[in-house]
């Protein structure tokens, strides 16, 4: 089976995690669980009758912290950016950690989360932005707690890694 | 300290070492330690074959044995570090872990990984304290921000009125208008009044409401109120209103009967949503027209519904219609708190709120609250 390595990126307490959780083993946790390094899942996933294994490397969430470690991109497939709608300034962190990881990965298919879509009280992303960014790069909204666009979006990303 | 002891104390104390042959397979020097045995059996490889090529079942470390190389080739002294990472398997356990490629004497490179549980628990609980931390600042900043912005609405909608009343007192005061049009300001002026005292009103409510949302459920059965008296009520309040703008008010009759259809919450601030979706719908329909007051039972809900024949919601506040200061051109001067107490009442009761358009124009706003069970039920 062909092994694809997938990398999240985002800021810290977007959801990474527990997108990777809601995804691999079906839950939902509503605590925050920062992550140290990587957390590495896998996941046999088939589209079209062609499976293949997605090796997540959930990476920490970038902060004062802890910064990006640029050899956990290598030979990655394919980037899910994580996007928190709930706190706008996560759409810039997100945006130039892409720019950072193309520089590092190539231009691999991406896709972006806008996450915590279920927290719609405290959206502060605004619907023009969102409308302007879908038209440079694949968006879907995606909700860990509820799952809503969950499946979707890794749905998409291998699309786009195996039209490569 | 021989040879023997070292490697005993590094199986126990969850380090294993895997010396590097020539040709860049690995294999355990010493004893195994018990996390690794664990770690093979949970992957469905053998021991030594898992030791061999610890890219078989790691792509973290495949991902790091290329630094690792690079360092080795390079025949430097010293290490080269990880960073600490958690391996899930397929079986769903977590296996916390730091690695480091080291040159020890006689240029014997070995790759040491290390079980680090309790190091990584301490790390990731220091850590989640400080972004906890950064987290709850942030929340409390944008309250702060969301708090002087409803100050300046409150000011601003508060002064408007105000400044109408007195300019057309102004005008009153130097008596040189015909009686008619001192007729007409004073008429102006008890309106603005009016209006004025409906939002101090309206912000009186809502920050009762979310104080009482602080304090405990109404879901009380003994306390549970009556749906059907209480738009009755709500009805009986808003007829004179309606009458003066020439709307008529249909009230369904189901909210006739006699028998009680009890729900969670309170009943006078239940009549005030009521109250609330009623005067919307007025405020939002020509005169001439209809307003239906509906209601829909099932065994565990009931439904109500204010449905009229008014411009419709407009695009632009849709989405947040039911958030607090929202107001659109349509808005007829309300200050954009009336639904918003609607929706933090319902919620709090455990129900739901929403709105929809019509086939034919107008707009049919409802809200579902659960049926409070009687305790024998």
């Amino acid at each position: 089976m062909k092994r694809k390595k997938v990398c999240l990126l985002g800021a810290f307490a977007v959801g990474k995690t527990s997108l990777v959780a809601r995804f691999v083993h079906s839950i939902f946790d509503e605590r925050y669980h920062t992550t140290i390094g990587v957390k590495i899942d896998k996941k046999d996933v088939t589209l079209r009758g062609v499976s293949t294994t997605l090796v997540l490397w959930d990476l920490y969430g970038e902060d004062k912290f802890q910064r990006l470690e640029a050899s956990y991109l290598r030979g990655a497939h394919g980037f899910l950016i994580v996007v928190d709608g709930t706190r706008a300034w996560t759409l810039d962190h997100a945006l130039e950690m892409l720019a950072r990881a193309k520089e590092i990965a190539g231009d691999v298919p991406h896709v972006m989360l806008l996450n915590k879509h279920d927290l719609a009280d405290g959206w502060e992303l605004s619907e023009e932005r969102c409308e302007l960014l879908a038209t440079s790069m694949d968006l879907v909204r995606t909700s860990a707690k509820s799952g809503e666009g969950v499946e979707a979006a890794f749905e998409r990303l291998v699309e786009r890694m195996e039209q490569r | 300290m021989s040879d023997a002891l070292i490697e005993d104390w590094l199986c126990d104390t969850g380090v294993l070492v895997l010396a590097r042959g020539d040709d860049g397979t690995f294999a355990v020097a010493g004893r195994t330690p018990e996390f690794f045995v664990d770690m093979a059996r949970a992957e469905g490889l053998a021991v030594e074959l898992a030791a061999r090529d610890p890219r078989t079942w790691s792509p973290f470390l495949e991902n790091f044995l290329v630094d690792a190389e690079a360092f080795w080739r390079r025949g430097e002294c010293g290490r080269v570090l990880s960073g600490p990472w958690c391996e899930t398997t397929r079986a769903g356990r977590d296996w916390e872990l730091e690695a480091a490629a080291v040159t020890i004497s006689h240029a014997r490179q070995v790759l040491v990984i290390q079980h680090v549980a309790l190091e990584y628990a301490e790390r990731v609980a220091v850590l989640q304290k400080a972004r906890s931390a950064g987290l709850a600042f942030d929340r409390l900043q944008r309250e702060v921000q969301d708090k002087e912005v409803l100050l300046h609405c409150v000011v601003h909608d508060l002064k408007t009125p105000l400044a109408n009343i007195y300019g057309n007192l102004s005008l009153l005061k130097s008596g040189k208008l015909a009686p008619e049009r001192a007729l007409q300001l004073m008429q102006l002026s008890l309106a603005e009044a009016k209006r004025q005292e409906s939002m101090i009103r309206q912000l009186l409510q809502v920050f009762e409401a979310e104080l009482r949302a602080l304090a405990s459920f109404d879901t009380l059965p003994g306390l549970a109120p009556d749906l059907r008296q209480c738009v009755r009520v709500a009805a009986r309040a808003m007829q004179s209103g309606y009458e003066r703008r020439g709307v008529a008010l249909q009230v369904a009759r189901g909210f006739e009967l006699d028998e009680r259809f009890d729900v969670h919450g309170r009943a006078d601030r239940l009549e005030r949503v009521v109250i609330n979706l009623l005067d919307n719908a007025l405020r939002h329909s020509r005169p001439g027209s209809e307003v239906e007051l509906a209601l829909v039972e099932s065994p565990t809900h009931a439904r109500v519904e204010v449905r009229d024949r008014g411009s419709g919601v407009d695009p632009s506040v849709a989405p947040a219609l039911f958030q607090r200061f929202v107001k659109s051109a349509r808005s007829g001067g309300a200050a954009g708190l009336g639904l918003y107490y609607c929706r933090l009442t319902i919620e709090r009761w455990g129900g739901r709120i929403g709105f929809a358009p019509r086939d034919g124009g107008g707009t049919c706003f409802w809200f579902e609250l659960p049926r409070a069970l009687s305790p024998g039920a």
